[in-house]
């Protein structure tokens, strides 16, 4: 085995991206926290997170800046998605594909029998694409139930007093959900699983380990090898 | 033999002392029942009455029989009346003043209730301590000579009849409590319904503006709680008890209970005295009137307002697709909490398994 002092690393995330993703994290940390407050009003922890925001005048500041940050991130994203040719690639490598239910069906079937061989991975891993899509359809479910939601007298003149419940339940449930994979998921990907702990450097640094990066997107690992880009 | 003379000395003595009380008794209670004589001999005439200078015309008549049948009535006028000695009076006798004996400590068996203290912090209390002489006083609830228990039907204060002793002087909000669905229900004699006192206190009434008020805005939901959250009295009337949870988890309810006032209440939308029933054309949550009622608060409300459920609980199907959409979410939520747990467990099998197989070779 190489010392942990001389392998090499390799760029995961540019400064642009890191920057993004710190300001997403803010978002929803932003948003997850003044929003379960509300959605949990009648608890002990919940009382004392929205006295701390200053009540709730305070939290309904706390979310609605989070909100306001949460749809700049996303207007960014799509942006430079469609402007930046990097950008593109990575969008490119996003695009979850038919390979990505098999890797992800071959995975399931390697770590429940040990048979065959430890899928190999791209860019991005089947389960970080399907957390970037449902980051990103939630960002719009999200975003167009919380418009709803933000004046009720504009809405209700629009809108069905049916609607605006029901864009709440939206809006209430699909955030609960989002939470809970962030929470679990994310966290173990990132910061327990396949050697990470206590967390993958790379949204700090931007570089990964050499034999991380290689065990966790080896199928990446072998294109760029030959010189190829996948 | 000395101690036997002794003893009878003693014993005469006692019985002279206990004559002399027993006989100073019967003397006071003659006394007083003869000054009893002696005011009915003008008080106990039908229609006894005097015109003051003022052109004010006082009732003076006083039916004995009402005071006997009281929890008054071992007493006497002069035990109220305690500033009437002569007749003709040379000045106006003074109102009666209950707390003469109705005082912490007394002898008398008066009771002595908290009550007493919390009259003088109430609205009614402060007012008449200002000089008000409008303010009512205890007597002007509680009957003057036929006073009763409030749990005595036949009592002023007994709960059926509470709402005419109020509206002596509150005739306006009598008149829309008598017709609301709360004052409906009383003169049909269902107990349950609440009269004033049961949302505004009885001796501890108090400004809607004062903040320890129960009808002040951060405290009507709980008043109103009180009934409308137990199922068991609700169910017998077809209301369901759920709209205070339901209200309690809107967000008018969650901005009320983190003190923001401005958020309505139950009276908010159903008013205070004027309630009425969602079916009545005059209720201010009548459809038709919804747009007026929530334009108190939201300017520009329309008929939208009105299309959809006010109290909407997502846990039961008669919300509708808000119910279905909430259960789906559930479903979801959960099973992807079984997945990622899945996911997780066959992870670090895994591991264990690779690990183990490792230093297994490793080892021979």
């Amino acid at each position: 085995m190489t010392e942990k002092g001389t392998v090499g690393t390799v760029e995961r995330m540019t400064r642009a991206q890191r920057l993004v993703h710190l300001a997403l994290m803010v978002a929803v940390l932003m948003l997850v926290l003044s929003g379960l407050a509300l959605a949990y009003h009648d608890q002990g922890w919940a009382r004392a997170l929205i006295t701390l925001m200053g009540g709730l005048g305070g939290r309904n500041v706390v979310h609605r800046t989070g909100a306001v940050l949460l749809v700049l991130v996303f207007v960014y994203h799509v942006v430079a998605t469609n402007v930046s040719a990097r950008h593109q690639q990575n969008a490119l490598a996003s695009v979850p594909k038919c390979s990505d239910v098999k890797a992800g069906w071959a995975g399931f079937l390697w770590r429940m029998t040990g048979k065959g061989e430890a899928p190999k991975y791209g860019h991005y891993t089947p389960m970080q694409k399907f957390q970037y899509w449902l980051i990103f359809l939630g960002c719009l479910l999200m975003g167009l139930s919380g418009v709803v939601l933000w004046s009720p007298r504009v809405s209700l003149e629009l809108f069905p007093k049916s609607f605006f419940d029901l864009m709440l339940v939206v809006h209430s449930s699909e955030a609960q959900w989002a939470f809970i994979i962030l929470l679990v998921w994310h966290l173990w990907d990132v910061h327990v699983a396949s050697g990470n702990f206590p967390m993958n450097p790379a949204w700090i640094t931007g570089r990964m380990r050499e034999d991380l990066y290689r065990a966790q997107h080896e199928g990446e690992w072998e294109s760029m090898q030959k010189g190829t880009k996948e | 033999m000395t101690p036997v003379t002794t003893l009878p000395t003693r014993l005469r003595r006692a019985l002279l002392v206990l004559g002399l009380a027993l006989a100073a008794t019967c003397l006071a209670v003659a006394t007083a029942a003869q000054e009893d004589v002696r005011c009915l001999s003008c008080h106990g005439k039908p229609g006894f009455k005097k015109t003051l200078p003022s052109g004010k015309v006082l009732e003076l008549f006083v039916d004995p029989t009402g005071l006997r049948l009281s929890v008054h009535k071992d007493k006497h006028c002069v035990d109220c009346h305690a500033d009437v000695g002569e007749v003709p009076h040379p000045s106006l006798p003074q109102k009666v003043n209950c707390r003469r004996c109705h005082y912490s400590g007394n002898t008398s068996g008066a009771p002595q209730l908290e009550k007493y203290v919390e009259f003088e912090q109430s609205v009614h209390g402060r007012a008449l301590a200002e000089g008000n002489t409008k303010a009512p006083a205890c007597q002007d609830c509680h009957g003057d000579h036929f006073i009763l228990p409030g749990s005595d039907p036949r009592s002023e204060v007994s709960h059926k009849n509470l709402p005419q002793v109020c509206g002596r002087c509150h005739l306006e909000i009598f008149g829309e409590y008598e017709a609301s669905v709360h004052g409906k229900a009383l003169a049909k004699g269902i107990v349950d319904a609440p009269v004033c006192t049961n949302c505004h206190g009885e001796h501890t009434i108090r400004k809607a503006a004062d903040p320890d008020s129960s009808v002040n805005a951060g405290h009507v939901a709980n008043t109103c709680a009180q009934c409308h959250a137990k199922v068991v009295i609700m169910e017998k009337y077809g209301v369901k008890a759920e709209q205070v949870a339901t209200y309690q988890e809107s967000f008018h309810g969650i901005a009320n209970e983190f003190g923001v006032l401005t958020a309505a209440n139950c009276a908010s939308c159903h008013t205070a005295h004027d309630i009425l029933p969602e079916s009545d054309p005059r209720s201010s949550v009548n459809a038709a009137n919804i747009p007026k009622t929530c334009g108190k608060c939201h300017p520009g409300a329309n008929a939208n307002f009105a299309n959809g459920r006010i109290h909407i609980n997502a846990k039961d199907r008669s919300a509708g697709i808000v119910y279905w959409v909430a259960l789906g979410f559930k479903i979801l939520t959960l099973s992807t909490l079984c997945g990622l747990f899945i996911h997780i467990g066959l992870d670090l099998f895994r591991k264990a398994k690779n690990h183990k197989k490792e230093h297994g070779e490793a080892k021979p």
